[in-house]
């Protein structure tokens, strides 16, 4: 079991628009995770559909470094966005599983989502297929529905033994995509989307979020899905339904499983999760 | 009638991929689809149901059997023929069948 992670750390991500511009405060964020990188391009990417410029404000030191490597600054500036990450070494990934990347077609979701799954398979395969098919189907909802770009990334937790990995998209959210099949609320769109129902009206469709929320209960993860107002997070005992002060613009997606590496010499060259980052002794 | 094999790569997702891979098989009606994952490591639900629906029943081909797959993807496949109304032309295998 890991340590559960609430869903008020999408308050984070609430943006306040003023002067031509939609400002992101991260000063209260102590540690970042896919969530927030996935959270902030997608707000840089919603920014600039409404003739804005994202402005990211506050991020403490010692997460900004992290942000960096992570190519944050990459995608705020992609979208004509503004902030004071560092500049860092580009080589320097040893705390990233995959690096925030944008998802702009099916390709892209099947080339990132093979990418993650070969850097995790030669430590655990049953995480690296949770995470292969969540990523994937996830994505390909992005792509499918959103009407819009989506973005990826993935996360190790080296002290905790977690992987977290993350989805966001800026696009027409779920209420939208199942507003036709009884959702009448962003609640129950959420309810909808994870609970399998929509078999019954569209044989042969939507299993990718029900199966994706079965995967990751059944290794002890966690996961939280967030589209308008409405936000759920669930895990193997609990699922937790909260209301946004915001709305947030399109759908955010994370999951984090255990991870169990192979207690082998062997394997530490056998994979991208080797050695050095199980023994990562924090961001900076 | 035919019979076409079709192999999956060791990694499969998404309902275009599923699309693109069958379309490769060139299918007619009342074909004999045989789809050979051996080499599967990891597959989505949502490319299992597509692959289904593209064979069974836009193909309209008149088995569909499963050989070797990991037991997600089977489980996601015939979860699929089932919601589809085709499951009595969908098999699954763990290995191929011995001569005899």
């Amino acid at each position: 079991m890991i340590a559960p992670r609430s869903a008020r750390r999408l308050d984070f991500l609430r943006a306040r628009d003023a002067d031509g511009r939609r400002t992101l405060d991260l000063t209260d964020v102590r540690w970042l995770d896919p969530l927030h990188l996935v959270g902030i391009a997608a707000h840089a990417h919603h920014a600039q559909q409404a003739g804005r410029r994202l402005r990211l404000v506050g991020l403490p030191a010692d997460q900004a470094g992290y942000a960096a490597r992570m190519h944050l600054g990459r995608i705020v500036e992609q979208f004509g966005g503004e902030h004071r990450l560092p500049e860092v070494a580009e080589q320097d990934l040893h705390d990233s599983l995959l690096e925030l990347r944008p998802l702009r077609n099916p390709a892209d979701v099947e080339v990132l989502t093979a990418l993650v799954y070969r850097r995790v398979a030669g430590t655990d395969e049953q995480a690296a297929h949770a995470l292969h098919v969540a990523l994937a189907e996830v994505g390909s909802n992005v792509c499918q529905h959103a009407r819009s770009i989506g973005f990826m990334a993935a996360q190790t937790i080296a002290e905790h033994g977690v992987l977290r990995f993350a989805v966001a998209d800026c696009g027409v959210g779920l209420l939208a995509t199942l507003r036709g099949l009884g959702a009448g609320d962003d609640r129950q769109a959420l309810r909808l989307a994870l609970s399998g129902q929509r078999q019954l009206d569209s044989p042969g469709r939507g299993y990718g979020l029900p199966r994706t929320r079965q995967l990751i209960t059944q290794l002890d993860g966690e996961m939280l899905l967030a589209s308008g107002v409405a936000a759920s997070r669930i895990d193997a005992q609990v699922r937790h339904e909260r209301r946004l002060d915001q709305s947030y613009p399109g759908t955010i997606f994370e999951g984090a499983v255990p991870v169990h590496p192979v207690a082998s010499s062997a394997n530490a060259g056998s994979s991208r999760i080797g050695v050095r980052q199980w023994t990562h002794e924090g961001r900076g | 009638m035919t019979a076409r094999t079709l192999q999956l790569p060791r990694l499969v997702a998404g309902r275009d991929y599923a699309d693109d891979l069958v379309h490769t098989l060139g299918l007619e009606p009342d074909a004999e689809v045989v789809v050979d994952g051996t080499a599967l490591l990891s597959g989505t639900p949502s490319f299992a149901a597509e692959l289904v629906q593209q064979v069974l029943v836009e193909g309209k081909a008149r088995s569909l059997t499963l050989i070797g797959a990991p037991a997600d993807f089977v489980d996601y496949s015939s979860t699929a023929a089932r919601d589809l109304g085709v499951a009595e032309r969908f098999a699954a295998s763990e290995q191929w069948p011995t001569a005899v």
